[in-house]
């Protein structure tokens, strides 16, 4: 962190206008960067469902989920953000008699989102970036992990009004997003689409520098 | 508001039917049968989830060891939900499989893959309870080279790499014989990993219901 607070500023500024995401007039070149570390739990839908003999499902468990996000004010009540979000997670499959361990997997996902405050304490922010799985070569990802596949997420954030909370930055968060999901594998199975995946995530942030 | 509707745009992308479950046609007859009097008694045996995972025995000798690994890692990647782990054990006492030598032990020799020589054998024996639906013990694959084969050793070696796959796919519940010679279960295997007849044969097979029961552990 720089003498000023400004944490990593222009790198973050770059990196929004690289992407294309908005464009800053000179005169907001002083808008305010943020910091903020995010954990919390994450439940994710199916990610195949199957059938052989009889019907089941391969779903993520209920796994942690870490974040780090930079944060930049573009103006009053409106801020940009980057995101990097870490899910290690095992795998089950889920069938009529049970459900069975199917190995584990991470999930590396980076987003660009718009945040804005509707009210003192309460933003909503919608977001866009890649997600790519990082597996073992086995079972469904024994012929890659499909790469990087496109993810949306939304979220809507809580300050929580307490003085400590406020001192800290402390915000709840909850997050949905999406993405397709298909591997090499299951193509060479016969799947021949990708499945839609909606992940909800419940989240205790933490922010330093301006906000 | 661009970056919302873009994302937006993703979610009602994204929210699209799901995709068909692929057909899997070709799955050959895996268990046995038997006709006694008017009732078909239906012998169809496979490792269950709480027997995970599969223990293997190797006959220290030569590269059994390598041949028993390799064959576990060609059947665990048939399988896409992990419906099967297996691990090579020490001790053949806590072995659900055990692999040996019979007769003579081939060189450790690289294989010669240029002739598809029929240079060695195998065999996989199951051991039943009086009931006939529980096994007794482990199950016993033994590989021996074919008497008077005028095989090399590298043609043995590219023989037992085949044949080691086509018996541990019997231990693990493939009982019969596939009919084409594609397939790794084919009755003298010619093809070096399993087909993805075998594929789909091993899958149906860990999703149906055993009537035959492992030895207890």
């Amino acid at each position: 962190m720089r003498a000023d607070g400004r944490l990593g500023g222009w790198a973050v500024r770059a990196t929004l206008i690289g992407l294309g995401i908005t464009a800053h007039p000179p005169s907001r070149l002083a808008a305010q960067v943020s910091f903020h570390v995010a954990v919390g739990a994450r439940y994710s839908s199916t990610l195949v469902h199957d059938s052989v003999v009889t019907a089941f499902d391969l779903r993520p468990a209920l796994a942690p989920a870490f974040l780090v996000s930079v944060r930049d004010e573009l103006r009053p009540g409106w801020s940009a953000d980057v995101t990097l979000d870490v899910a290690p997670s095992g795998l089950r499959r889920h069938e009529s008699s049970g459900s069975f361990d199917a190995g584990s997997f991470t999930t590396v996902a980076f987003t660009v989102g718009l945040r804005r405050e509707f009210v003192p304490g309460v933003s909503a922010r919608a977001g866009v970036g890649g997600l790519r799985y990082l597996a073992d070569q086995t079972g469904v990802f024994r012929e890659g992990s499909g790469g990087i596949f496109p993810l949306g997420s939304l979220a809507a954030t809580y300050a929580v009004p307490l003085p400590f909370a406020q001192k800290h930055q402390l915000e709840v968060e909850a997050r949905y997003d999406i993405h397709q999901f298909i591997t090499p594998a299951l193509r060479t199975e016969g799947f021949n689409a990708s499945r839609p995946v909606h992940r909800v995530a419940v989240l205790i942030r933490m922010g330093w520098g301006k906000s | 508001m661009k970056l919302a509707r873009v994302a937006l745009l993703a979610v009602a992308l994204a929210a699209c039917k799901d995709p068909a479950i692929p057909d899997r046609a070709g799955v050959y007859a895996f268990a046995d049968t038997a006709i006694i009097g008017v009732d078909t008694s239906v012998t169809l045996f496979r490792w269950p989830t709480n027997r995970l995972p599969v223990r293997f025995w190797a006959d220290p000798r030569s590269n059994m060891r390598f041949l028993i690994e390799r064959g576990i890692t060609v059947w665990q990647d048939q399988f896409l939900y992990g419906e099967l782990r297996g691990v090579v054990v020490s001790d053949s006492t806590s072995a659900d499989v055990i692999v040996f030598w019979a007769d003579s032990v081939p060189p450790d020799v690289p294989p010669d893959t240029t002739s598809a020589s029929n240079a060695c054998n195998g065999l996989t024996t199951f051991d039943y309870d009086t009931t006939g639906f529980t096994l007794s013990g482990p199950v016993h694959v033994s590989l021996s080279v074919l008497g008077g084969s005028p095989a090399t050793a590298g043609q043995v070696q590219a023989c037992m790499r085949r044949v080691a796959i086509h018996e541990m796919g019997h231990s693990l519940g493939l009982l019969r014989h596939s009919q084409f010679d594609e397939d790794i279960m084919f009755g003298s295997p010619l093809v070096d990993y399993p087909s993805r007849f075998d594929r789909r044969s091993v899958e149906v097979l860990y999703h149906s219901q055993p009537t035959v029961q492992p030895p207890p552990p």
